[in-house]
């Protein structure tokens, strides 16, 4: 029984090997130079004027949140649409209660002020 | 070409208790962008209406026999006794929020959305048949919680309880689902008849089946989590200590349940055959949880934490019940989660109501006098105390006595005299109570808010129950036992 699992023992080891050949192998082949213009953010010579961790509006927040909602809605939509038509009606009884659903979630949060930007 | 869907069972009818929760939530949802906010009391009302309608919609499926979705869910005697116990829980929660929402400026109709969502979670949990079923239900109720417990958005507290429940959950979460992807590698099934066809054949192997085990190990300890039995308690007394006094209330009692009926569906339904190997490691927890939970209750200066622990504790009886596996046992542990319910939840309803009524500090010390203050609150106070020690004639008494009985015709008995000897110590913790409420008040004057009739009610008749339900054990025991038969 755990035999059957031996392949993925050796994948697993083959990853962790592969990992440290490339992480070791090219400054061992190549040698590593150090200069100061190599600790920059930006190799390619652009100056960076402020700190990386800037802080951002907690509207993005909420407007992700909203977007991976309907981005689900879209994923569960797919499937159903290509086969809809083995459905029937009983499968688009089933797709309008779940849109029906996300759609009182939509009227909600919009009447909540989440869809208002800066506000 | 055409989709046969008949053969997956669509049957509504199975779930429509949960089907009317859930839709109550929507509603309610709906609803609490139209009533204005100084009539948020219409949501509560319009909670406790649709949690009647789903009361009324289990009813018939008692005694049935039906398994709906592809043996995903089954509405049998088991989920009518789980779905009444969470829907009255649910309803008396609702019942007594409004005046402690008001109390702490926290009347939002989101609450009784959350509350309704982690209900109906809990509903389905009770009621699965298959992993994935369990899975969509431990997570319902517990992102539910998750929120609720931050729900006093300006209480650090609060704040912080929400956040370490989060994080914890995530991780027993984890747990949980890598176990079920291993039992379902090693079984090819997600459907707990399935599991249990394959683990019953004699040319599985089951009981030798590393994966196998290995996946009920993670699965345990998901449950377990979720059950805050010790070792897998250490949220519980920060998150209980932390959230809403209300929301502790309803979450030490209903989680509680739900994931002792996937215990017991789990455990006793599907893994009967290999009862030898997990019978040790839930020993070891019922084991470990009377000792942390009674020890460290003892200690505790915080009548919210020491219920936590109180609560630990009890996770460890409810589970003894489950350890010999048989249906008369597993009818013990009904009765205890019934009993454990209604003595619990009144005693953090005591607790609630004290704090809208003005004292929201839980320390023990702010209870001295309670007995010349508030006699209602401190005499149902203490009815509950006598019953979570054990003592007759309440109902905490039967309940330890059943489950004790379902050891000794087990003839188990080092988890038995374990038992015995923590409810011993726990009297010291439980009296101590009362013994606090009976002391001479210090004179300190305290801003006095009237109950209200609905706390009142819902108090008198959790200490009634306790009680007559003492005296007349009977008929839950009798409900108990069918819920349990029919479970094998």
């Amino acid at each position: 029984m755990l035999s059957d699992y031996f392949p993925l023992l050796i994948f697993l080891i083959a990853v962790f090997v592969f990992g440290l050949i490339a992480l070791y192998l090219p400054p061992w082949l190549a040698g590593h130079l150090d200069s100061a213009a190599k600790d920059l953010p930006y190799e390619s010579g652009i100056v960076p004027r402020t700190g990386a961790r800037r802080r951002f509006a907690i509207s993005f927040y909420l407007t992700a949140m909203l977007f991976i909602i309907f981005d689900i809605e879209a994923i569960f939509i797919y499937p159903w649409a290509v086969n809809v038509k083995g459905l029937g009606w009983f499968g688009v009884a089933e797709m309008a209660v779940f849109v029906a659903v996300l759609l009182v979630a939509l009227i909600y949060v919009w009447r909540k002020g989440a869809l208002e930007w800066g506000s | 070409m055409t989709i046969n869907i008949s053969g997956i069972g669509i049957d509504y009818g199975a779930i429509l208790p949960e089907l009317v929760v859930a839709g109550t939530a929507i509603v309610v949802l709906f609803l609490e962008l139209v009533v204005p906010p100084d009539r948020r009391r219409w949501l509560a009302a319009v909670t406790v209406i649709g949690l009647l309608g789903a009361l009324v919609a289990t009813i018939p499926l008692w005694g049935q026999n039906r398994s709906a979705f592809g043996d995903t869910v089954i509405a049998d005697s088991l989920a009518v006794f789980f779905n009444v116990l969470l829907i009255a829980i649910t309803i008396a929660t609702v019942a007594i929020s409004p005046r402690y929402l008001h109390a702490l400026d926290l009347d939002y109709g989101e609450y009784y959305i959350l509350i309704l969502g982690a209900t109906a979670g809990m509903m389905l949990l009770a009621a699965a048949t298959s992993l994935m079923t369990i899975f969509l239900g431990i997570e319902l109720l517990s992102i539910s919680l998750y929120v609720l417990s931050g729900f006093a958005r300006t209480t650090l507290r609060s704040q912080e309880s929400a956040l370490k429940y989060l994080l914890l959950g995530g991780f027993a979460t984890g747990f949980l689902l890598y176990g079920m992807a291993l039992i379902y590698g090693a079984t090819g099934s997600t459907t707990l008849r399935g599991i249990a066809a394959f683990t019953t054949a004699a040319s599985s192997n089951a009981a030798g089946n590393v994966l196998l085990l290995l996946g009920i190990g993670f699965l345990s300890v998901g449950l377990a989590f979720k059950a805050s039995a010790a070792p897998f308690h250490m949220w519980t007394p920060d998150v209980y200590e932390g959230a809403p006094t209300i929301v502790t209330t309803f979450m030490s009692v209903a989680t509680k349940s739900a994931a002792f009926a996937a215990v017991g569906r789990v455990f006793i339904a599907t893994f009967p055959s290999i009862s030898s190997r997990w019978y040790f490691p839930l020993a070891l927890i019922a084991i470990f949880s009377l000792f942390i939970g009674n020890l460290v209750a003892i200690t505790q200066d915080n009548i919210k934490r020491m219920l936590a622990y109180s609560g630990i504790a009890h996770a460890g009886y409810i589970l003894l019940g489950v350890l010999p596996g048989t249906a008369q046992a597993f009818s013990a542990t009904l009765f205890y989660i019934a009993a454990y319910s209604v003595m619990n939840f009144g005693a953090f309803a005591v607790v609630t109501a004290v704090a809208a009524g003005g004292e929201q500090n839980a320390d023990l010390s702010h209870w001295r006098g309670l007995f010349y203050r508030r006699p209602f609150l401190a005499t149902v106070m203490t009815i509950f105390m006598l019953s979570l020690a054990g003592i007759p004639p309440t109902v905490g008494f039967f309940a330890k006595l059943f489950v004790f009985q379902a050891l000794v015709n087990a003839q188990i008995w080092a988890p038995l005299i374990v038992a015995v000897i923590m409810t011993i110590v726990s009297f010291y913790y439980y009296l101590r109570v009362i013994v606090i409420m009976l002391a001479a008040p210090d004179e300190v004057a305290v801003e006095k808010r009237p109950l209200g009739i609905p706390t009142s009610t819902v108090l008198g008749v959790a200490g009634l129950a306790t009680v007559v339900l003492g005296i007349f054990p009977a008929v839950v025991l009798d409900w108990a036992t069918r819920a349990a038969s029919l479970h094998f």
